[in-house]
Order: C-alpha cells, then sequence, then structure tokens
C-alpha cells in the first residue's frame, strides 16, 4: 500500500507512562493530516515514531510497504522551535541540508532564495536568526525543510509561539508550499480552527490513542472566507466534543 | 556605558593616590610608595633586566596552557560524547581536582627538576579543569530539537559534532579558556617559588629574599599586567576568529 502506514504502535518512555496505545493510521499520498490534543496526550511522540525519528516499543512503520527503520530520508522536518543554527546566515540555515554533505550547486542557492521569496523573507536572506521576529524565524525552518524538495513534511506545532495574524499568514503560505510540491502532511496542532483550515483529515488524539477522525470536507483552495463559514463552525463544534470525550453524532 | 573607561581610570587614580599616602606613613621595608615602584619598574624593564625572566614565565604559562586545555578539551568531549566514559573517570578527576595541585608543586620540582618542565607541568594540571568541565557540559547540554534536526538530516556522529556541538557549545569553551589562561599565571608563579633561578616568581623570592619589597611590588605590578594581557589576548582571538560563534548573542 503506498504512502505512511502506522501499525499498531504502542510506546513508553523507560517502561513509565505509556503515551501510545496500540495506534493504527494511514496516511495517504500528497494528504494533510493534523493531529491535535491536549498536552501530553502522545502527539509529538506520534510524529517522532511516524518520521522514524524514534523507534515505537510495540508495531512498526510502513512507508509505500517498506518498514521504516531511521528517519525517512525523503522528509523535511519542522520542530516546535525553529532550530535555526544562531552562528550561520538565514540562506546559509536553509542550505545546511544539502551543504552538511557536500557544497550547494548554483541551482539549490537559487532556489533556496526562491523559497525565501516565497516565504516573505528574501529581504533578510543574509540577516542572522536572531535578528528576526519568531514568524520570520519559523518561515525560516519552513524554508530549510523544503529545500530538498521532500515528499513528506512532518511539522510538530510550528506556529504555536506566534501571534494570530502571523499564524494565518503562515497557514497560507504552507497551504500554497504544500499544494505546489504535492506534498504529504503530518502537522500538529493543539488549535482546532489551524488544524481544520489547513488539513484534509483530522485526528484527536486522547491518553495515547486516536478517539476521532473527521475528513474536512472544505472547499479549496482555503482563504479567508472559509473561516467564517458555517461549515467550519460545524466542524470546530465536533472536533471540540471529540476533545472533551463527548460522544460526536 | 561609553564613560565606563574614564570612571575606571578615576577609580586607577584614586587606588593610587590611596597607596600612596598610605606608604608615607610606614617605612618602604613594608609598603613601597608607587612613586618609588613604578620609576624602579620603569628603569629596570629599560635595562632588560625583567626581559629573561618574563620570557622564562610567558614560556612557561603559554605552553602549560596550550598542554593543559588541549588535554581537557579532548577529554572533555570524549566525556560529554560517551556517557559511559564519563561515569568511569569522573570520580577520578574529580579527586584530581580535589587534591590541592599547588600542594603538589614541590613534589613535581622532585620529579622533573627545577627547569621549566616542572612548572610546565604544574600550569598545565591548572588549567586542564575548566576546560574539561565547561567542554564536557557543552557537550551534553545541545538543543534537542537541534540534535534531533541533525538526525534527521543522517548527520553521522562526526558531522554533528563538528556541526553543531562545537559551535553551540563554543560560548561555554572559551570561558573555560578564559578562566584557565588566568589560573596559568598561578600555576606557573608558584612552580617558580617552590624552586627556579628565573622567572617572575623566582624574582619574588629573590626580592623577599634581599628584603627589596619595592622589586617586589614592580615584579607584582608585572604579574598583574601579564595576566591581564593574556585575558585581553584570549578575548581577541575570540573576537577574530570566533566571532560569529560567539557574538551571535549580540545581534539581537
Amino acid at each position: 500500500m503506498s504512502g505512511l502506514t502506522i501499525d499498531h504502535i504502542s510506546h513508553s518512555y523507560d517502561g513509565g507512562k505509556t503515551v501510545l496505545q496500540g495506534v493504527n493510521y494511514h496516511v495517504g499520498d500528497g494528504e494533510f493530516h493534523c493531529l491535535v490534543g491536549r498536552s501530553g496526550c502522545g502527539k509529538t511522540s506520534f510524529l517522532k515514531i511516524a518520521s522514524g525519528l524514534m523507534k515505537a516499543e510495540v508495531g512498526h512503520i510502513l512507508l509505500d510497504g517498506q518498514q521504516v527503520l531511521k528517519p525517512i530520508a525523503d522528509a523535511g522536518f519542522v520542530f516546535q522551535s525553529p532550530t535555526l543554527l544562531e552562528w550561520k546566515t538565514v540562506l546559509e540555515n536553509v542550505l545546511f541540508p544539502i551543504e552538511l554533505k557536500r557544497k550547494s550547486t548554483l541551482e539549490e542557492q537559487d532556489r533556496a532564495k526562491a523559497l525565501l521569496e516565497l516565504m516573505k523573507i528574501e529581504q533578510h536572506t543574509y540577516s542572522f536568526p536572531l535578528q528576526l521576529s519568531g514568524g520570520q524565524q519559523s518561515r525560516v525552518a519552513i524554508a530549510r525543510a523544503l529545500i530538498k524538495n521532500p515528499q513528506y513534511l512532518f511539522l510538530d506545532e510550528p506556529f504555536a509561539a506566534l501571534d494570530a495574524i502571523t499564524r494565518e499568514e503562515l497557514q497560507d503560505d504552507l497551504l500554497a508550499l504544500c499544494a505546489h510540491h504535492q506534498m504529504t502532511v503530518l502537522f500538529i496542532t493543539h488549535d482546532i480552527a489551524e488544524a481544520i483550515y489547513v488539513a484534509d483529515h483530522v485526528l484527536v488524539m486522547e491518553e495515547g490513542k486516536i478517539v476521532h477522525t473527521e475528513t474536512i470536507d472544505l472547499p479549496k483552495p482555503r482563504t479567508l472566507d472559509t473561516r467564517y463559514s458555517s461549515r467550519f463552525n460545524e466542524l470546530g463544534f465536533v472536533l471540540r466534543q471529540a476533545l472533551e470525550g463527548v460522544p460526536v453524532k | 556605558m561609553k564613560w565606563a573607561p574614564v570612571f575606571s581610570s578615576f577609580v586607577f587614580i584614586g587606588l593610587v593616590t590611596v597607596w600612596e599616602l598610605a606608604a608615607r606613613s610606614m617605612s618602604e621595608l613594608v609598603l613601597p610608595a608607587p612613586s618609588i615602584v613604578f620609576p624602579l619598574l620603569w628603569t629596570e624593564l629599560k635595562t632588560g633586566y625583567f626581559t629573561p625572566h618574563l620570557i622564562q614565565t610567558g614560556i612557561e604559562v603559554i605552553a602549560g596552557l596550550f598542554i593543559g586545555s588541549l588535554l581537557g578539551f579532548l577529554l572533555g568531549v570524549f566525556m560529554g560524547e560517551f556517557p559511559w566514559l564519563r561515569s568511569l573517570l569522573s570520580p577520578y578527576v574529580i579527586a584530581s581536582q580535589a587534591v590541592p595541585k599547588l600542594a603538589l608543586a614541590p613534589l613535581f620540582v622532585l620529579w622533573f627538576g627545577f627547569g621549566m618542565t616542572s612548572k610546565i607541568v604544574i600550569t598545565a594540571m591548572i588549567c586542564f579543569f575548566p576546560l574539561l568541565e565547561n567542554t564536557m557540559t557543552a557537550m551534553q547540554r545541545i538543543d534537542r530539537d537541534k540534535e534531533n534536526l541533525f538526525r534527521v538530516l543522517h548527520a553521522t556522529r562526526w558531522e554533528t559534532f563538528i556541526h553543531l556541538k562545537i559551535p553551540e557549545g563554543l560560548p561555554s569553551i572559551m570561558s573555560g579558556l578564559r578562566v584557565a589562561v588566568v589560573l596559568a599565571l598561578v600555576g606557573a608563579v608558584v612552580g617558580e617559588f617552590i624552586g627556579a633561578n628565573k622567572g617572575l616568581g623566582a624574582m619574588i623570592i629573590a626580592s623577599q629574599g634581599m628584603m627589596d619589597t619595592p622589586l617586589m611590588f614592580a615584579v607584582l605590578i608585572l604579574l598583574t599586567v601579564y595576566g591581564m594581557l593574556l585575558y585581553g589576548l584570549v578575548i581577541l582571538i575570540e573576537k577574530i576568529v570566533f566571532a560569529k560563534y560567539l557574538y551571535w548573542g549580540e545581534r539581537k
């Protein structure tokens, strides 16, 4: 089966509290999946295991039918904090996934600049990370995750620390990029509205289990009108109920 | 803060004035006045009397600092990178530091002779620990998300070390070196106290024997200036060689 399959995953840290309990899920190629849940429900562990960054105690991850034993090579990753290398310029940070192994080509440098332009931070190409605002740093982190044109993108609450307007701008930018590159995305957030706006499918997690999945049938491309549509609010209500443990009709 | 150097100069002038006034009320043998010490220092510098001693202490400090810092850095890297080595060696490293190293100075003179070697060994031993401790801590305190980033990028251990741990740990490592450079002078001078015929420490002992307190003060001033210059040299190296790794926090 093509896509990313999470097959009966269970995990606990050092034999202590169980963070994931027999999770099964499938992420189809080119789909955008969002994971919502309260803090400590196992979202980050799920993402780390699904991306191959961490090994599950029980169960396994399959990528196009092949077992994943190390971080997926064809993937970009955006962490909760931007994790930029402060001693490198913005351009050097974006090119870093390439330059770690070899010198970047002129085409790759042009691609990095184009990504910075797409993320609307081209004026900071030669700035250092600490000269940028939090939102700008997040944009650089996303550009870095996309530099190798990955098939898969894993994002762990990348916009959690940002203000509402910047978040919405970044959500639009991310959606445009993902649509353009036909990427398969697994995105963690604790914001229901954000999940509905960006995703094709939303999973609700609670105490290490997926308790609800919802297909988001909102039209694309998503715009400001989407946020104020009645269907958006209905979906928000359904997911809110799922998060609070109320049986969803 | 642009007036800080001016105020600092006023503090210096104030201290020298207090020293001068205090010295006038007692014997030159106890506290020689700056009006005696500074001309003496200048004269002896001009005649070259201090030169061989300055060179001797300088070589001991530089060699001891280099050897001790390098060994401390290397062991710090290994102990930071390999937890089993840390568990194995930590008790011995702590024990070696718990022994007052200056108390070992006579033993080193006995083992390595009155020449330069014993002073270099003492200096190296003193410089070893700040680098070891700071490097080991730097290796352990790497941002977990950044480490994960390197794992996602399939970086080898060496690549993670070179591209993440060293640059990220450099501020801590360099602060260890700044501590070591000041301690290096202490090591060399104490070594010379125990047994040497050359060097600034030996001069202090000689001036004590001759009851030449102004000379002793002149040497003390030389040592202070020496220590400050060495410290300044480390800061200069930081600013020239490692600026982009150390001063990114100031770009905010």
